[in-house]
C-alpha cells in the first residue's frame, strides 16, 4: 500500500517537489510568526535578566517594564538600602522615547543610570565606557552600524543632542531598543525631577535570604511593588505571549488553510491522473477501504516530506534572519515543532476528503474507456 | 474558426479548477490579510491623534509623537499658552504606557488622562455606559472589557487605585495596545505626575491663523513644540513601522513565495494532466511560442480568477477576524489590492517557467503512444 502511494508520488517528481515545498512554507509561516513573538520575549526581559539584582521595586500597581510606566518617590532608595540583608540599592529612571537619527525616528527605551552605578547600565559593552557623563549616551552596535553611528556621533533625544560616548550588545531588538543615558540628563529632558526613579534594583548580602529580604522591602517601603528578578521577566514574558497569541492564532488558522489547499491539490490530482488504475483496483475487487488508504498514505507521505522540509526551512530562516537583521531574534523550540504536528496530522485528514470522495463515486467501468 | 484551448483546457475539470483557485486564492488572501493587519494596526494605534478634533497640540521639546514617546509639561503654562494662541478652547491630557491586569488578563494599555468637563481629548465614540463625570470613573476599550470580563459598573484596579467603569468606547481596540481613559487628576495621582501633563491641546477660533499661533507659542514659550494631530500621527506611524515593517515583511516574503509555490504547482499539473493534448498540437504543428503563449494564457485566466476569489476571500476574512476578534483591525487598501493584482500577474509569469521547460521537452511522438 505504501509503495503504491509512493510511486503515485513519486511519478511527477516535480509536482511532488513544488508541493512540498508549499506545504513546508505553509509551516515556515507559522514557525516564524511564532518564532518572532518567542524572540520578542527575550529581547523584552533582556534587561531584565542581565542586571544582577535579584529584587525589584517598582510603583505600587506595577508588574512589568515592557509598554510600561513606574514612578517611585525619591525615597524609596534610602528606604531600600536600610531594609536588613540589603546589601545596596539603585535607582533607574525608565521612559519610551524616540531616538532620532537624521530624519529617522527610532522607538525605543531609554535608561537613565548614575554614573557611579554598579549595576543598572549596559552589560555588555564592545566600545567606548558606560560610565555616562552629563549629555552621554550608550546605543547598540546594531542601531550604530544600521545608521552609520560611531563613537562621538550625535542622536537626538527630546530635542536635545547626546553624544554617543559607548556602543552596547543585546539592547536592540524589535518592539524592545535600550539605550543607556546619565540618569540626571534623562530627568532634565523628560521634565522629570532631579531625583526621579522607575526601578529599584537590589542586591543582597551574599548570606541572606532573597525572599526574606524581599519580604522585609514590603513591609519597610510604602508605595511599591517588590518583585523577584525571575518573576519580574516571566511577568513580561506573559505579557507578550498574550498580546502575540491571537495574532499568532489567526495567522496560524490562514496559513493551515493554504497548506491545506495545497495537500488538497496534490492529492486530489495525483487521484484524478490516477483515475484509471484506481478504476482497474475496484474492478478487480479491491474495496473502498483499500482504494482510501492509498489516498490518504499519498496524503500523509506528502504532509510528512513537507514537514520535514518546512522545519528545516525554519531553523534555516531563523539563522537567516538573525544573521541578515540582528534586532529580529526567530526563537523556535522543539516544542513549538511537536505541537504543530497534531495539527498538520489534522490538515493532512481534511486535505484528503475531497480525494477520497472521487474514489469512492469511481466507476470500476472507467477502465473499459476508450 | 479558432478553439479557445486556454479556456478549455482551464475549465476542464471543475473539482481541480476550484481547488486551484481556492489556493491560488487563498494564498493572495493571505498576502492581502498581511498588508491589512499592517495598515490596522497603524490606524489603531493613531487613531487617539486622528480623532483629537483640535487644531494644535503642545508638546514638551523633541517631543513628536503621542504613542511612541513621553512627553511632560508643567500646567502651568497653560493660561500662557491659550493666550498667545488665541484659541476657543484650551485643554490638556496625559497619555502614558501601562499594564492593565485583571485575574489572567495581562494587556498593555494606553492610558488617557483628560479633563471630563473640557470637551477636549475625550473617546470619539461610545459604545455603552457614558462618559467620563467624575474622578475614579474609568472607560475601556469594549474588547478589553470582553476580554477581562469586565462590564459597566465593575470595579477595576488599575496601578493600584480601584476605578469604576462607566463606559466602555469603541474604535479603540488593538492587539497591541487598546485605549484607557480615566480623568486627568487621577491620571496626574495615579502615575506621580504633580501639576504636569503630556500635552496641552488647542481649538483655534474660526479664522484664527495657526501659522502665528504656532509661531507665537514656539518663539514665547520655552521648552515647547506645536504640532498639528496629523504630524503626531504620522510620527507615530512612521515610528511603529520602524519596528513593525521587519516582521511583516519577512512574512509577506515567505507568503509572496507560497504563491509562486501554489501556482507553479496549478500550471505544472495542468500541463501534464494534458500532456498528450499538448504533444498532439505539437505535432499537427504548433510552435513553441504558441504553446508558450497557451501556458501564459491559461496562467493569467487562472490568475484573474484566482485573485477575484483572493480578494473577495481576504475581504470576508477580514469581517470575520475583526468579527471574532476585535483587537485586530483590518484595513485593505486600494494600493494592497493593486499591490496583490501586482503580485498575481509577477507570480503567474515565474510560475509559467517550469511548465515551459516541461513543454520544450515533449516530444510529438508521445500523442500517438497508446
Amino acid at each position: 500500500m505504501i509503495r503504491l502511494a509512493w510511486l503515485n508520488l513519486v511519478r511527477e517528481r516535480t509536482r511532488l517537489v513544488i508541493s512540498t515545498v508549499g506545504i513546508a512554507l505553509a509551516l515556515v509561516l507559522i514557525m516564524v510568526i511564532g518564532g518572532i513573538f518567542a524572540g520578542t520575549e527575550e529581547f523584552a526581559v533582556a534587561y531584565i535578566k542581565n542586571v544582577p539584582a535579584p529584587i525589584w521595586l517598582m510603583q505600587a500597581g506595577v508588574e512589568n517594564m515592557h509598554m510600561a510606566s513606574s514612578f517611585l518617590a525619591p525615597q524609596t532608595v534610602s528606604l531600600a538600602e536600610l531594609a536588613p540583608g540589603v546589601r545596596d540599592a539603585t535607582s533607574v529612571l525608565y521612559m519610551g522615547a524616540n531616538l532620532e537619527v537624521g530624519d529617522d525616528s527610532i522607538i525605543g527605551y531609554i535608561i537613565g543610570v548614575e554614573p557611579d552605578a554598579v549595576i543598572g547600565g549596559p552589560w555588555d559593552m564592545v566600545a567606548g565606557n558606560a560610565d555616562l557623563a552629563p549629555g552621554e549616551i550608550v546605543v547598540d552596535q546594531v542601531l550604530a552600524s544600521r545608521y552609520g553611528l560611531v563613537l562621538g556621533d550625535p542622536v537626538t533625544l527630546f530635542g536635545s543632542e547626546l553624544t554617543i560616548a559607548g556602543l552596547s550588545r543585546g539592547n536592540f531588538g524589535v518592539g524592545s531598543s535600550f539605550a543607556f543615558v546619565n540618569k540626571q540628563t534623562l530627568a532634565g529632558l523628560a521634565g522629570a525631577p532631579p531625583d526621579a526613579g522607575s526601578f529599584v534594583l537590589v542586591r543582597v548580602e551574599s548570606d541572606a535570604d532573597i525572599d526574606a529580604v524581599a519580604a522585609s522591602l514590603r513591609e519597610d517601603v510604602p508605595g511599591v511593588n517588590v518583585m523577584r528578578q525571575a518573576a519580574f521577566a516571566d511577568s513580561d514574558r506573559e505579557l507578550i505571549r498574550q498580546m502575540g497569541a491571537d495574532i499568532v492564532r489567526a495567522m496560524n488558522i490562514i496559513a493551515y488553510i493554504v497548506g491545506l489547499l495545497v495537500i488538497a491539490l496534490t492529492i486530489y490530482t495525483a487521484t484524478l491522473e490516477r483515475s484509471r488504475e484506481y478504476g482497474m483496483l475496484k474492478a478487480l475487487g479491491a474495496d473502498f477501504s483499500k482504494l482510501a488508504a492509498v489516498v490518504l498514505t499519498q496524503a500523509f507521505i506528502s504532509a510528512a516530506l513537507g514537514a520535514m522540509l518546512g522545519i528545516a526551512l525554519s531553523y534555516a530562516a531563523a539563522q537567516l534572519i538573525g544573521s541578515a537583521s540582528p534586532d529580529m531574534l526567530v526563537l523556535i523550540a522543539p516544542a513549538d515543532v511537536v505541537n504543530q504536528l497534531p495539527i498538520l496530522a489534522l490538515v493532512t485528514a481534511l486535505a484528503s476528503l475531497l480525494p477520497l470522495a472521487r474514489i469512492a463515486h469511481l466507476d470500476p467501468t472507467i477502465v473499459f474507456k476508450a | 474558426m479558432s478553439v479557445p484551448v486556454a479556456r478549455r483546457n482551464v475549465f476542464h475539470h471543475k473539482g481541480k479548477l476550484v481547488l486551484s483557485v481556492l489556493s491560488i486564492g487563498a494564498a493572495l488572501a493571505m498576502i492581502l490579510l498581511l498588508l491589512g493587519f499592517r495598515e490596522g494596526l497603524y490606524a489603531a494605534m493613531t487613531a487617539y491623534a486622528n480623532n483629537l478634533g483640535v487644531d494644535l497640540i503642545v508638546a514638551q521639546s523633541g517631543v513628536k509623537g503621542i504613542v511612541s514617546s513621553s512627553s511632560t509639561l508643567p500646567i502651568e503654562r497653560h493660561a500662557q499658552i491659550e493666550e498667545l494662541a488665541g484659541a476657543q478652547e484650551a485643554g490638556h491630557i496625559i497619555t502614558a504606557g501601562v499594564i492593565f491586569t485583571r485575574a489572567d488578563t495581562k494587556m498593555p494599555v494606553i492610558l488617557i488622562g483628560y479633563e471630563p468637563d473640557a470637551n477636549l481629548g475625550e473617546p470619539w465614540k461610545l459604545g455603552e455606559g457614558r462618559t467620563l463625570l467624575d474622578n475614579g470613573e474609568i472607560l475601556l476599550d469594549t474588547w478589553l472589557a470582553q476580554r477581562a470580563a469586565v462590564q459597566v459598573g465593575d470595579t477595576v484596579d488599575l496601578l493600584g487605585r480601584q476605578f469604576e467603569v462607566v463606559g466602555l468606547t469603541r474604535e479603540t481596540a488593538s492587539w497591541m495596545s487598546p485605549y484607557v481613559f480615566i480623568s486627568l487628576k487621577d491620571a496626574q495621582e495615579t502615575l506621580g505626575l504633580v501639576n504636569a501633563v503630556s500635552f496641552h491641546l488647542l481649538r483655534l477660533r474660526d479664522g484664527a491663523g495657526e501659522a502665528s499661533a504656532r509661531q507665537a507659542i514656539e518663539a514665547q514659550v520655552d521648552g515647547v513644540d506645536v504640532i498639528r494631530p496629523n504630524e503626531i500621527a504620522d510620527v507615530d506611524r512612521r515610528a511603529i513601522a520602524a519596528v513593525m515593517d521587519r516582521p511583516i515583511s519577512v512574512l509577506l516574503l515567505v507568503a509572496i513565495i507560497i504563491g509562486i509555490a501554489v501556482m507553479g504547482l496549478t500550471s505544472y499539473t495542468a500541463i501534464t494532466d494534458r500532456i498528450r493534448e499538448y504533444s498532439l498540437l505539437k505535432a499537427v504543428g504548433a510552435s513553441g511560442f504558441q504553446l508558450n503563449r497557451l501556458i501564459v494564457t491559461e496562467g493569467l485566466t487562472m490568475g484573474v480568477i484566482s485573485l477575484s476569489v483572493g480578494i473577495g476571500l481576504a475581504f470576508l476574512s477580514a469581517s470575520l477576524i475583526m468579527a471574532n476578534w476585535p483587537q485586530f483591525n483590518v484595513v485593505i487598501r486600494a494600493e494592497s489590492v493593486v499591490l496583490a493584482s501586482l503580485l498575481a500577474l509577477g507570480m503567474t509569469l515565474v510560475s509559467a517557467f517550469l511548465p515551459m521547460r516541461r513543454l520544450a521537452g515533449v516530444d510529438p511522438i508521445e500523442a500517438f503512444k497508446a
